[in-house]
């Protein structure tokens, strides 16, 4: 059982999360890991949420978050399909190398 | 009282005759030619017709501008804006000049861009309509859609035809007059929230004004400036200098007229000249009168500049059309300072004058296009003695010389007169300036003339042939208007002269006192 | 603001009414599937699938028309996490007209490229009902499954050219910066739920409107959420996908998601921030100012120096953007009882909006050529001499962008301007005016080049023809955007009827 005891530590621990996803974003070039950050963001709000919700007791942060961990996924599914397809075309995947379109 | 809807017919009609032309196949430029003239004379007829019943309208006595034929109806009626057209003898005299020199336009453009033709005529009565709407407008809201909208097809016809470098000048006018109306369009914006009648309708915006507020004053320094009216006056009053112009708005002027050819610069330097003008006496004096009385100095100063300015640099050109474009910009100063002067005397000259200048400009325009083609220069130094080889031309170009610089017997002989007795009365040193260009205008004119045509022929002039029939029978109606207007000027002072005084009482109405204090 | 506990909401059943005023988005979800199930069964005959998404988005479009009627002064469904009124009526109207249009251009055009398979229209369709829950999200929940389920249809569609780089180049693009959109938004969620204990924003609204002060916590959830938002409305700062994915994505994907995504995020960013966030106008109309002149800067100075249509309407859109989020920063302001505010301003843009872009990028879609887009400056030269009527068009679509009258375009600027003016931020307005100045030089520059003469009279251009179907989806838009530029009064007052039957979180405000 939880005590609110510990929820600062979980809301930081979701802002910690937040914080190393959008740094990964910014820093690194593999979109694969870019990915990986983006979800780790989602996660993030996952986590707050949960938190939240356990803290004001209401069930509305629970619900969001399993809408989120679904959303998630299908994120995932469409962007591996994408990558793949990029790969597939015989392309490096390096962000900074998508730069055929900055003619 | 009719129920034909006359105004809405000069608007529409030559829209529809444009879309008319679409129809036709391009290489059919006889019936091209034909269909724009006949929709250029049926609109002006209705505008001769309603201009000779106009003294004869009863003006009612509850609406601060006696406008007659009026049309309205609803257009969004959510925010009061409506479709409001109305005629007075400002808008009556100039909705003639624009309908007649289109029809002159129509009848001297030139065979020789034939496959572009019917894009150049459509394009022409496009204008047509939308300066008509400008003119006939008595809704803020509907003349700006007129006024900005009246830019779409200028912008087409001036950067689609005429000299090489006309892309860059066309482009600085356009911007030039968007940048103006787009800041017209928040005075008007901040006018209809101020005024109590949440309307863009004129007349009632005059009735109710916005309430008078107070000087604004700089925090910190206290420093006062201006009202927020004086600020939207200046709103508007960028807008109406750019197309005017006034001097310091001037720049795009002579390039773009150099550039065009002669059959755009009829209309363009004839009629849209004239908008700004018009702007100033419909909705400057009218929706601003204590604003007006602020700056009247200022702006009497900036039009003197421009007639001394423009004088000087007509005497400095060579080039023809150059000399003819300062010549026009020393002209509207005349008009524009006829406008500040606040007089009936001064307003009536201004107004006479819009209508002498288009006819005498349209004149000069047309020769020195005729002169162009058949000698292939505009430069004044390589032509002379052309009165041997084009007589009939050379009498022509003499009336509109002297006409030009109002010599009396023609037409702006009288318009200018009557400015200057205004000018007196608002202060004799203007006056006196103003009186300083003219005599650079005889100068220049003479100058220009006496080149042209005196003297032993030069290279260029050589083998010149007279003008043709057709291109006579286009310049005499404006050459006969010339004198006919300067021997019997009653006609267009007895119309003009009570649109003046009524836009003067509404200029000088009592203002109530500002309160001055933060 | 941490110590309350909400009560719990009581179990009970959605009644059938319910389901019953979500008939446009059962429509266009139902639509969906079967078009999924559809391409089964018709082979190679693909042009039967634009025939049935026409239908059911047509018949969404009339459930929508019956909704703006029956909804009246509108009510939530499902315990107050969705909104029946005109306001989500209004916004899937244009929606469905703008997706219907992007349907009626892509067979022919999908076909030249080479790239036509059936699930696109299935896509288009899923997108259009993300933006539809959008419209009528009252819910930060179904406003998150809103923005991911048109963002995971779009991030394919941008790819949909499965050979081209340029059009997968673009789908990971938007892919990767529209998920870390989705981060920030989810983000600023949560903050905005802890803060204020709801999800819903009717509840959200009243638990704001009854604090004073402002919590950092809660300001950060706000801004966060703004920031999702923006990159969806493709908002300077967060603008930098956009001309990458514009260019990439094949060009009719491209019309249908210029045109509608920003619909969607402006209605969403009405209902959140004017309305639900109405108490916090202080702390974030600075923000918001502030991010409006920058996409006006940013966006028409970088579409100046542009060489491809594609890329220049791109910035331009972002631009336009900034216009319609100065109706967004005025909020409910109003100095006077003049029925111009910012709500309405912004309904009218973003109908005015949609019916011109989708002109503009109807005609480059039209134009198309096999394999390529023909769309630099270069190959629209002398389009007027080969396609009178494709070019007079584009000409009356570009003036509409530009804001010239007697166009949809002006009256769209105008009323958002004026409703500027209303609360006394004349100097916004003024900054929309510098802007659209600065756009009059690339609009009209396009303008003109359509009717210059070609450069070489003999040469043959690769224009595809038009299509009946394309001919109609350019003959509505043009009409849209001339007939609305003159009958404003029936946009108008739809707009304010939507604005006045807006589903407010506090009964009266202000």
């Amino acid at each position: 059982m939880l005590t609110t005891d510990v929820f600062p530590y979980l809301l930081g621990l979701s802002a910690f999360m937040f914080s190393l996803g959008a740094a990964g974003v910014l820093i690194r070039r593999n979109p694969l890991v870019v990915f990986m950050c983006i979800e780790l963001m989602l996660n993030a709000g996952n986590v707050a949420l949960v938190a939240y919700g356990r803290f004001l007791n209401s069930q509305e942060g629970q619900i969001f978050a399993f809408m989120v961990i679904v959303v998630a996924a299908a994120e995932v599914v469409v962007g591996l399909a994408i990558m793949t397809t990029i790969f597939r075309l015989g392309r490096k995947l390096d962000v900074d190398d998508l730069s055929e379109l900055n003619e | 009282m009719n129920r034909v809807p006359w105004l809405t017919l000069m608007i529409v009609l030559p829209i529809g005759g444009a879309m008319l032309l679409q129809l036709v196949p391009a290489r059919m430029t006889s019936v091209i030619r034909g269909v724009t003239v006949v929709f250029a004379t049926a609109v002006t007829c209705i505008a001769g017709g309603l201009l000779f019943n106009l003294p004869h309208m009863a003006a009612s006595g509850t609406q601060p501008l006696s406008l007659a034929f009026q049309e309205q109806r609803d257009w969004i009626p959510a925010i009061s804006a409506s479709y409001h057209l109305g005629l007075d003898g400002l808008s009556g005299w100039l909705v003639m000049l624009n309908s007649g020199l289109f029809l002159v336009a129509a009848l001297a453009v030139s065979r020789s861009d034939a496959e572009r033709l019917r894009r150049y005529c459509a394009l022409m009565l496009v204008s047509e309509g939308a300066i008509a709407g400008t003119l006939l407008a008595a809704d803020l809201l509907l003349f700006y859609l007129f006024w900005e909208g009246m830019l779409i097809p200028l912008y087409f016809i001036l950067s689609g035809f005429g000299g090489p470098r006309r892309g860059q000048a066309t482009l600085k006018f356009i911007v030039y007059t968007i940048a103006g109306s787009l800041l017209m369009l928040v005075a008007i914006l901040w006018l209809y929230f101020a005024s109590g009648a949440h309307s863009f309708d004129l007349e009632s915006l005059i009735i109710n004004p916005p309430p008078a507020q107070s000087v604004m004053v700089i925090p910190g320094i206290n420093v006062s400036t201006f009202t927020p009216q004086d600020l939207v006056f200046i709103g508007f009053a960028i807008a109406f200098a750019i197309k005017l112009p006034l001097v310091p708005f001037h720049t795009w002027l002579p390039e773009l007229y150099v550039q065009s050819p002669a059959t755009t610069l009829v209309f363009f330097a004839g009629i849209v000249g004239k908008m700004g003008a018009y702007g100033f006496i419909r909705y400057g004096l009218t929706l601003f009168p204590s604003s007006i009385n602020t700056f009247k100095w200022l702006f009497a100063a900036l039009a003197v500049t421009g007639i001394i300015y423009g004088a000087l640099m007509a005497l400095s050109e060579r080039d023809i059309k150059r000399i003819l474009a300062y010549a026009s910009l020393s002209h509207l100063g005349f008009i524009a300072l006829g406008i500040f002067t606040l007089t009936t005397n001064g307003i009536s000259g201004a107004i006479i004058q819009m209508v002498n200048h288009g006819i005498i400009i349209a004149a000069l325009f047309l020769i020195a296009g005729y002169i162009e083609r058949r000698t292939g220069t505009r430069d004044l130094s390589e032509m002379a003695g052309l009165e041997k080889r084009m007589p009939w031309l050379y009498v022509l170009f003499l009336v509109a010389t002297l006409a030009s610089l109002g010599m009396p017997g023609t037409n702006s002989f009288v318009g200018e007169f009557a400015v200057m007795l205004g000018a007196f009365q608002l202060g004799w040193p203007l006056a006196v300036v103003a009186l300083g260009g003219t005599v650079i205008a005889c100068w220049y004119m003479l100058r220009l003339h006496q080149g042209l045509m005196h003297d032993p022929l030069k290279p260029a002039t050589e083998h010149v042939h007279d003008i043709r029939l057709s291109e006579g029978l286009v310049l005499a109606p404006l050459v006969a208007l010339i004198i006919l207007l300067g021997v019997f000027p009653k006609p267009v002072g007895d119309i003009a002269s009570p649109a003046a005084s009524q836009y003067v009482s509404l200029a000088s109405q009592p203002v109530a006192p500002p309160s001055f204090g933060t | 603001m941490l110590a309350q506990s909400a009560p719990l909401v009581p179990l009970v059943t959605p009644s059938a009414n319910d389901l019953l005023d979500l008939l446009p988005e059962l429509i266009v979800g139902f639509g969906f599937i079967a078009l999924m199930l559809l391409d089964l069964v018709v082979g190679r005959q693909r042009w039967w699938l634009a025939v049935a998404a026409i239908v059911f988005l047509a018949a969404g479009f009339g459930a929508s028309v019956w909704g703006w009627f029956d909804s009246g002064n509108g009510h939530t469904l499902y315990f107050g996490s969705f909104a029946y009124d005109k306001f989500s009526m209004f916004i899937n109207c244009v929606l469905l007209f703008s997706s219907a249009l992007v349907i009626l251009i892509s067979p022919h055009y999908l076909n030249r490229r080479g790239i036509h398979h059936g699930e696109y229209y299935a896509l288009i369709l899923a997108a259009t009902l993300g933006m539809m829950l959008l419209a009528g999200a009252m819910s930060l929940m179904v406003i998150f499954l809103g923005i991911e389920g048109l963002s995971l249809s779009l991030y394919i569609l941008s790819g949909f050219s499965r050979t081209e780089e340029r059009s997968q180049e673009a789908a990971l693009k938007y892919l990767l910066l529209g998920g870390f959109a989705s981060g920030f938004l989810l983000y600023g969620m949560a903050l905005v739920y802890g803060e204020t204990g709801h999800t819903q924003l009717q509840q959200i609204g009243a638990a704001l409107h009854s604090t004073t002060q402002a919590d950092p916590m809660l300001l950060a959830g706000v801004v966060l959420i703004f920031v999702g938002f923006a990159f969806k409305a493709s908002l300077v700062p967060f603008h930098t996908w956009t001309p990458d994915v514009y260019q990439g994505a094949p060009t009719s994907v491209t019309t249908f998601m210029s045109v509608t995504t920003k619909v969607a995020a402006f209605a969403v960013i009405v209902r959140v921030f004017t309305y639900t966030f109405v108490s916090l106008y202080s702390h974030w109309e600075v923000i918001v100012a502030v991010v409006a002149i920058a996409s006006i800067v940013v966006g028409n100075v970088a579409a100046l120096t542009q060489t491809h249509v594609k890329r220049m309407l791109a910035y331009s859109s972002i631009a336009q953007a900034g216009y319609i989020l100065i109706g967004v920063a005025v909020g409910t302001l109003s100095n006077t009882s003049s029925s111009i505010t910012g709500t309405t301003g912004v309904l009218y843009y973003l109908a005015a909006y949609a019916v011109t872009q989708i002109g503009a990028f109807a005609v480059i879609t039209i134009m198309a050529g096999r394999g390529e887009d023909l769309d630099s400056y270069d190959g629209l030269r002398g389009l007027a001499y080969r396609r009178p009527f494709v070019a007079a068009a584009m000409g009356l679509f570009l003036l509409s962008l530009g804001g010239f009258p007697p166009t949809v375009g002006f009256f769209g600027k105008f009323f958002v301007f004026a409703a500027a003016v209303n609360a006394n931020l004349t100097l916004l307005a003024l900054w929309g005016i510098a802007g659209s100045a600065i756009s009059v030089f690339y609009y009209l520059r396009v303008a003109l080049l359509m009717y210059q003469r070609p450069k070489d009279e003999q040469q043959e251009y690769p224009w595809s023809r038009t299509t009946i179907a394309g001919g109609t989806a350019l003959l509505a838009a043009a009409a849209g955007t001339l007939v609305f530029g003159i009958l404003v009064a029936v946009v108008f007052n739809g707009a304010q009827a939507a604005q006045n039957a807006i589903l407010p979180a506090i009964a009266s405000t202000r």
